[in-house]
This record gives C-alpha cells, sequence and structure tokens, in this order.
C-alpha cells in the first residue's frame, strides 16, 4: 500500500485538529483544545480503485508562543494549509507557511483550505481574492470541520496531486 | 379621568379573567380557608378545601398574615416551579382575602431581557479591558518569556557528608544547613534583590531548599547563578541544581562540580542533572512521584523517615549510563543507546508505554527501530544524528508530540539526544503527562484570550466603520437641505420656486428623520427581538393595509425622483404574523432602498404573492441591481464595501424583524434588470 506523510500546517485554532478528527473519525467538539507539539494521525483514503494510506502530522498553531520547527515537515509529501474565514490574517500566515514548507520539502502539493465555512454572519475572507492574492497554481477549498462540508475532498485532493494524479 | 362605564368595566374584566388566570382565598380569623376560588390549581393550590390552614398550603403567605387593612401587593412572587404571580393581600367588608393573578410571562420575559442586558454588561466589561492594558502588559510579554513571566526558584542544596558510609543528616548538617540558608538568602539579596521564602523548616533542614514564586524568568536564573556562586564557600555543601521551572531550557555547568540546570518540569531538570552532574542528587516528594529504584541504583544514604522525603547522595565518578537507565526507568523515562546503524538498544527495561513507538528489530540482533518509519520519532532521529555528529556537549530536544494509545487516549511523549560520558549516543524517551497538562493549559489560556481579543478588536473595528457610513448617509439629505435653504436666501424667487424649495427641504428633513430612526431602531430590535408578536388573526396586522400605507408615504419622494411607484393585489384584508408599526417600517426601508437606486423615469412594483402558508411581498426596481457577491451579505449588519459608504442598516433590520416573527427577507436579480427584494411573511391563521 502507498504510504505518504502529509502535514497540518496554519495559525493557532483555525480547525486543523478538528479537520483531522472529522476526516479520521468523523466526529467534530465545539470545545477548543489546543495542539501541543505534534499529533499524528492515520488514515487509508480510497482513491480510484487504490487504497492510499495518510500519516497526518496535525502540527501546533504557529503564532508568538509557539514557532513551527522546520525538521517536522521533512519527509512530507504534501500539505494542507489551513486559514479561518472569520480571521483573514490566518491567510496570511498559512501562505507564509507555505514558504517554509517549500524551503524543506521543495515544490510538493499544498492545498490552501479555509475553514469554518458555516459561520457565514462572520465570514470575512473572499476566497477568489485569496486565489488572485496568492496567485496560486490551484484554488483555496472552502471547508467546515463542523459540517464535514469539503473536508474528505480536500484530503482527496492533495492525496491525488500528491501521486501525480492531476488535480 | 372618570371610571369606565359599566359595560366596558366589564369588558375589562372579562380580559383580565382570560388573561390573568386570576384565583382568590378567602380567610377567616387564624388563616383558615373560608371560601376559595378561581385558577387555584395554576397556583399550586389544586385540592384547597374549606377549613385548610392556608399558610401551610401557600410558602408565600408565611408570615404575611394576618392581613392589615391596608392591601399590600406582592408582585412576581415565585409560587411553584418556573410559576410566577401577583399576589394581593387585603381585607375587605371585614374578611381577609388572597388575590392572585398570573405574571409568569412578563417574569420571563423580564429575565430573558435581563440576561441579554447581562451578557451586554460583560461584553462591554471585556471590551475595555481588551482595548486596555491587555496586548502590551500581558501577551507581549508572556511572548517574550515563553509562556510564563513568572518562574519559579528552587534552590537545593547539596549536602556531602565527610564519610561515604555515613549519613548526612545528622545535628551538625542541620545547622550547617540552617547556616548555608542564610548565607544564601543574604547573598541572594544583595546580588539579586530577592527575597526568598524557605520552605518547611523540616524540608529545609533535609534538603537546604529554597523557593520563592512570582519571579521574572530573567531574576531566577540570576538568583539561580547567584546561589552557585556561593555555594562552594559553604561547608559540607558540594553542589546544587538550581531550577527555575517555566523557564526555557537551559544548561549551563558553571564549574566541573557545580551544574546547574534551568528547565521545566522540574522532574526533566532532575533527570538531567543525574546525566551531566557529578552524581550527587537530592530529590523530595514534591519532585519525584516514582523514587523506588532510585535506592538501589544509588548507594548512599536515604531519609525518607525524617524528612517529607528521600534523600540520595553518591559522591566519586559521574553515574555510568547503564547505572542511570535503571534510575531513569523509575522515572518514567527509557534511556537508549544508539548504534550507528540507526538500530536502538534498551539500557533497561523497556516500559509497556513504548511499545507503541518502537519495534523489535530482529531477534537476532536485539535491538529496536522506531514503529513507523513515516513516525514523529523516525523523523527526530535524523535531528539527533546530526546533533551527535556536531560533537557538542548539552541535548537535544524532539519537542513534545501525542499519539493515541490502544485505548484512544491521546498520550504525550518527548525525546531528548544526548552524549554519555563516555561518548555514547544516548536516546531518552520520556512520557509526559502533568508536564503537558500544564504546558496545554497555558498555552490553552494565552490563546484563548487572544482570540477573545482579536474578535472584539474586530467587533469594534466593524463599529467604526458602521459610524461613518451612518454620518454619510446623514449627510446626503442635510446638503440637499441647505442647498434649498441657501436657494430660498436668494430674493426675487417667484413663489411658487419657493413652495417647491420648501417642499424639497422639507422633505429631505423627513427623510433624514427617517434614517435616524432607521439607526435607533436597529438598535432597539437586537434587544426587542425576543418579545412577542401578534399571531392571533383577529389582532394580527393587515399586510394590505400596511403596504398601503407605506406605499403613500413614499409616493411623493418617488415623484421628486421621476420613479413611479404601484401597488399590485392589495384588495381585501390580509393578516400576517407580525407587528403592524414594524412591519410597515420593514417595507419603507425596502421602498427607500429601491428609490435609491433606480434612475429617473423607470417603475418600481410592489407586488403580493400567496404562497402556502405565507405571503411574499416582492419590490422589484429597475436600477442597477447587485453585485452577486455582495448580494449574499446584503442584509448582513455591515456590508464591507457596500455601495457609496451606506451603512444598508435599513435592510438589516429587515432580516432581524422578519426572522424573530418566522419570516425571512431576501435579493434576487430581476428579470431584464434591476433588484427584486422579497419579504416572506407567515400568514395569521
Ligand atoms: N464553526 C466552526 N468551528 C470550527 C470549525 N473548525 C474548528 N472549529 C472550532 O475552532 C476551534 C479551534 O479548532 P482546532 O481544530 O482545535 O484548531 P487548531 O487549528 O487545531 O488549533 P491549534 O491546535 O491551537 O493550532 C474549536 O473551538 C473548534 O470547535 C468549523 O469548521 N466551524
Ligand atoms: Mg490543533
Amino acid at each position: 500500500m502507498i504510504r505518504k506523510k502529509i502535514c497540518l500546517l496554519g495559525a493557532f485554532s483555525v480547525g486543523k485538529t478538528s479537520l483531522v478528527q472529522r476526516l479520521v473519525h468523523s466526529i467534530f467538539s465545539e470545545r477548543y483544545q489546543t495542539t501541543v507539539g505534534v499529533r499524528i494521525e492515520k488514515k487509508t483514503l480510497m482513491l480510484d480503485g487504490n487504497d492510499v494510506s495518510l500519516v497526518i502530522w496535525d502540527l501546533q498553531g504557529e503564532d508568538e508562543f509557539q514557532k513551527l520547527r522546520e525538521s517536522y515537515l521533512r519527509g512530507s509529501s504534501g500539505a494542507l494549509l489551513v486559514a479561518d474565514g472569520t480571521r483573514p490574517h490566518t491567510v496570511d500566515i498559512a501562505i507564509l507557511l507555505r514558504d517554509r514548507l517549500r524551503d524543506v520539502c521543495g515544490n510538493v502539493p499544498a492545498e490552501l483550505l479555509i475553514n469554518k465555512a458555516d459561520l457565514t454572519d462572520e465570514w470575512a475572507v473572499d476566497p477568489r481574492a485569496v486565489a488572485a492574492l496568492d496567485g496560486a497554481d490551484s484554488e483555496p477549498i472552502v471547508t467546515s470541520a463542523k459540517t464535514g462540508a469539503g473536508v474528505e475532498g480536500a484530503f482527496e485532493s492533495l492525496a491525488r496531486r500528491i501521486l501525480g494524479g492531476g488535480a | 379621568m372618570g371610571a369606565l362605564p359599566g359595560f366596558l368595566e366589564e369588558y375589562a374584566m372579562s380580559i383580565a379573567v382570560r388573561r390573568r388566570s386570576p384565583a382568590y382565598v378567602l380567610l377567616g380569623p387564624d388563616a383558615r380557608v373560608v371560601e376559595a376560588g378561581g385558577e387555584l390549581a395554576r397556583y399550586g393550590l389544586r385540592d384547597l378545601a374549606v377549613g385548610d390552614d392556608v399558610t401551610a398550603r401557600a410558602d408565600f403567605l408565611a408570615g404575611m398574615l394576618p392581613a392589615s387593612d391596608e392591601t399590600i401587593e406582592l408582585p412576581a412572587l415565585t409560587v411553584g416551579e418556573g410559576q410566577h404571580a401577583d399576589v394581593h393581600i387585603g381585607v375587605a367588608d371585614g374578611t381577609t382575602f388572597v388575590l392572585l393573578f398570573d405574571a409568569t410571562a412578563r417574569v420571563m420575559r423580564q429575565s430573558a431581557l435581563q440576561q441579554k442586558g447581562n451578557d451586554l454588561d460583560l461584553l462591554r466589561g471585556r471590551t475595555v479591558r481588551a482595548a486596555g492594558p491587555l496586548p502590551a502588559d500581558h501577551l507581549v510579554d508572556a511572548a517574550n518569556v515563553n509562556l510564563r513571566r513568572v518562574a519559579v526558584v528552587r534552590v537545593h542544596l547539596i549536602l556531602v557528608g565527610e564519610d561515604e558510609d555515613e549519613p548526612v543528616l545528622d545535628s551538625t548538617r542541620v545547622v550547617e544547613t540552617r547556616r548555608a540558608q542564610r548565607l544564601v538568602r543574604e547573598e541572594l539579596r544583595r546580588q539579586a534583590g530577592l527575597t526568598l521564602e524557605t520552605g518547611a523548616a523540616e524540608a529545609c533542614a533535609a534538603f537546604g531548599l529554597l523557593s520563592t514564586t512570582g519571579v521574572p524568568e530573567r531574576q531566577a536564573i540570576d538568583a539561580a547563578r547567584a546561589v552557585l556562586a556561593i555555594v562552594g564557600l559553604i561547608p559540607g555543601v558540594a553542589a546544587c541544581i538550581g531550577v527555575a521551572s517555566g523557564a526555557v531550557a537551559a544548561s549551563e555547568p558553571t564549574s566541573d562540580a557545580v551544574p546547574i540546570v534551568i528547565g521545566p518540569p522540574f522532574d526533566h531538570a532532575l533527570r538531567l542533572a543525574l546525566l551531566v552532574g557529578p552524581g550527587c542528587v537530592l530529590a523530595d516528594d514534591e519532585t519525584v512521584t516514582h523514587t523506588q529504584g532510585l535506592e538501589r541504583d544509588f548507594v548512599g544514604w536515604t531519609g525518607s523517615q525524617t524528612g517529607p522525603g528521600p534523600l540520595f547522595v553518591r559522591r566519586g565518578n559521574p553515574p555510568r549510563h547503564g547505572e542511570l537507565a535503571g534510575v531513569l526507568s523509575a522515572l518514567g523515562v527509557v534511556l537508549l543507546e544508539v548504534r550507528q546503524d540507526g538500530i536502538l538498544f534498551p539500557t533497561g527495561v523497556v516500559p509497556d508505554w513504548a511499545d507503541a513507538l518502537l519495534e523489535w528489530e530482529g531477534r537476532a540482533s536485539g535491538g529496536l527501530r522506531p514503529a513507523d518509519e513515516l513516525s514523529f520519532l523516525a523523523n527526530f532521529l535524523v535531528d539527533a544524528a546530526e546533533f551527535w555528529d556536531r560533537g557538542e556537549v548539552g541535548f537535544q530536544r524532539s519537542g513534545i508530540w501525542t499519539e493515541l494509545d490502544e485505548g484512544g487516549e491521546n498520550q504525550a511523549f518527548e525525546a531528548l539526544a544526548l552524549v554519555g560520558s563516555g561518548g555514547e549516543r544516548l536516546l531518552a524517551l520520556d512520557f509526559l503527562s502533568e508536564a503537558y497538562t500544564e504546558r496545554q493549559e497555558l498555552l490553552q489560556q494565552a490563546r484563548e484570550t487572544r482570540l477573545s481579543f482579536e474578535a472584539l478588536q474586530a467587533e469594534i473595528q466593524k463599529k467604526d466603520v458602521l459610524l461613518h457610513c451612518i454620518v454619510h448617509d446623514l449627510k446626503a439629505p442635510l446638503s440637499s437641505i441647505v442647498g434649498a435653504l441657501s436657494l430660498l436666501n436668494t430674493r426675487e424667487l417667484a413663489p411658487d420656486k419657493v413652495a417647491s424649495l420648501l417642499e424639497i427641504g422639507l422633505r429631505q428633513a423627513q427623510r433624514q428623520e427617517d434614517l435616524i430612526r432607521q439607526v435607533l431602531d436597529v438598535f432597539a430590535a437586537e434587544i426587542r427581538e425576543l418579545e412577542s408578536f401578534e399571531s392571533d388573526p383577529r389582532r394580527a396586522p393587515d399586510l394590505s393595509q400596511c403596504l398601503r400605507d407605506a406605499v403613500d408615504s413614499y409616493r411623493p419622494a418617488y415623484q421628486d425622483a421621476d420613479v413611479e411607484l404601484t401597488l399590485d393585489a392589495t384588495e381585501g384584508e390580509m393578516r400576517v404574523v407580525g407587528v403592524a408599526d414594524r412591519l410597515e417600517r420593514a417595507i419603507a426601508n425596502l421602498l427607500e432602498n429601491a428609490l435609491r437606486y433606480s434612475p429617473a423615469g423607470t417603475r418600481t412594483e410592489v407586488a403580493v404573492e400567496n404562497e402556502d402558508g405565507h405571503v411574499r411581498v416582492t419590490i422589484s426596481d429597475r436600477g442597477p441591481g447587485v453585485d452577486p457577491e455582495v448580494a449574499e451579505k446584503l442584509f448582513d449588519r455591515f456590508v464591507r464595501g457596500s455601495a457609496g459608504g451606506s451603512s444598508g442598516l435599513g435592510l438589516y433590520y429587515c432580516r432581524i424583524t422578519l426572522r424573530s416573527w418566522g419570516g425571512s427577507v431576501g435579493y434576487e436579480p430581476r428579470p431584464g434588470g434591476g433588484s427584486v427584494f422579497w419579504l416572506r411573511l407567515v400568514r395569521a391563521l
């Protein structure tokens, strides 16, 4: 079976852990429990008839209290860069983190996720504007760990790109 | 004001009886029931019988009887689970009466409002705090010192006896220790300006423990250094471990004999001291929880009977890592020696918890490997190898990581790369529990504070922009008024011109008044959201009437702007759930909005359609329509980048008002150009 390490990167409280919990255990909790260090989970996805086993590194949020250790990124085949759609500056952090990912891992696939899509009232990020500003190769994926919308798709899309199967 | 005419009084009574569910009790002397009636059950007095002692049945009457001539009224008394009543007690015609009216609905409403008020107060408090000194003092400083500004200094003086086999702690030693403490304390005051509190007397005697809390990290380190500097002067004290918990880990042996280890948590620091230190260790209950094994592995003396914890002393050579392994495993740490090929060899027993992280390399080699080539540990070994190759003293931490154990629980670990006294490459694996929780909690707190600060900042920003937009909205009609007035000020105007200028000025003034009302409406509506509305078809508002009134009042403004305004299909009554004046206001807001965007010479149509149990009002204009991107947010409290910097409060008002009646509002593009705004209301049936 093909096994790949992927990382979740992003500012604190954007929903990295929640996305993994949604994908792996199909659960969601409103309660915030910040991740210290790294949390590792595994999930097997069926992609076009093949099993792909993802080793998911859910990394601690980036802020002034905790900095990303670049050595954590080593050996990553790809990453999900997560931002919070209600906190625009988290998009900037996600983009900065992508540069650091590229420094360590080269040009591995990375999907930009804008999470918390269910919070329409507080939504403050325009995905199209982000795509334009970012000049990325793909549009950001809007997700909600709470409703599950877009979550599996985001991981699958990353897995496909890792396997070279196109977008 | 005269009394009500008889027929009206009767009517008023009937309403009171229907809505307030009265009940009464007439009492004789000694509070015995003479007669009772009305909706007694509602007040928990279901089977009140003649002759009963009423105070035994109704707690709220205790102490109120006998009644005085003056009737007393007790509003909103709690008379049962979730039941509230206005209670009147008095004497009429020589008979004591108790009259009860239901007040539950009123009390509930009040308490909901009060709740909302309290929430607002709390929020206000938080805003003040957030806008105040929070970021500078709390967050930034916390960041600088890595989580916590304050540190705990603990200084452990290690006493070594003259003779290896002789107990260290005898009476002379106690005196020595006390003297040492005093010296240390004085020295600290002189050098670092610190006042240290000593621990419990015995603890000090046994361990020479000095501690103080709430010291800034820098000072804590200085203090530990200061202690080191004088330790050598004290007879009988051979070594010292200074631990400043809460600070960043740093190992800085200042001399061969005296290591200093600064770092959280204490257990950890102690372990490091074991590894790099001179072989003298002192432990107490507070800091070392697993002590079996220590006694076995350390020759020397243990004094667990007299002090609060055991004391381990060892002299001579630094312990070899083979011996250390036993100590470490007692402390819950696995020590592995790493061979060149990356295979790990345990130097002691490998505890169960390590099974998840390590797997056997093979029977022949007897070595271990990280359990998964993509795992955290495998990844860290790459960094560790670099560290070992550099050949530096000290250690390298992996950082904390967590993995699910077999029971589905999250477990936290940390690894440490070290170099042994013989140059061995050592890997210590640590299973974290309290240390992890503590760090997690601190971080969590800091982040939650930061999040609420950010949220409040965003809210304040929004309010600022909103204020700007409101001012902008209010200014537009004012310019027209000023324009009209200045024209009037010029002489030689034809009388019809004067009249039309006055008309314009007046209308714009009214418009401004409307806008101000809109602003006030919104703020009131946010609080009023919980209030009741009319759904009884006999009293529910008539939509047809509301539409006619709103359209009539906007007709002149539309004429001014040369926009035609038509109203369709409103013959007959159409009762809907809501409140009449607020419904009219919502319609007016949509008319105002359509007018704002309608070019001269076009038409705006108001129409009504019946839907299953609902009514839909549409207001269609032939303006430029709304950009789909903006359309999603049209009814939000504040639309960023909305046209002309308008506050758009009118549409927000429609949304919250309609929502509170179970209705909705929306926008769709008009086929052929322009906008359709609609209101959907529940029919009162
Ligand atoms: N409404 C909503 N809330 C979400 C969503 N995803 C996460 N949250 C909430 O956001 C908070 C933070 O979620 P986490 O998953 O812990 O965020 P994280 O990025 O792992 O945070 P750190 O570990 O601190 O970096 C929690 O209170 C979650 O319940 C979402 O899609 N919608
Ligand atoms: Mg997390």
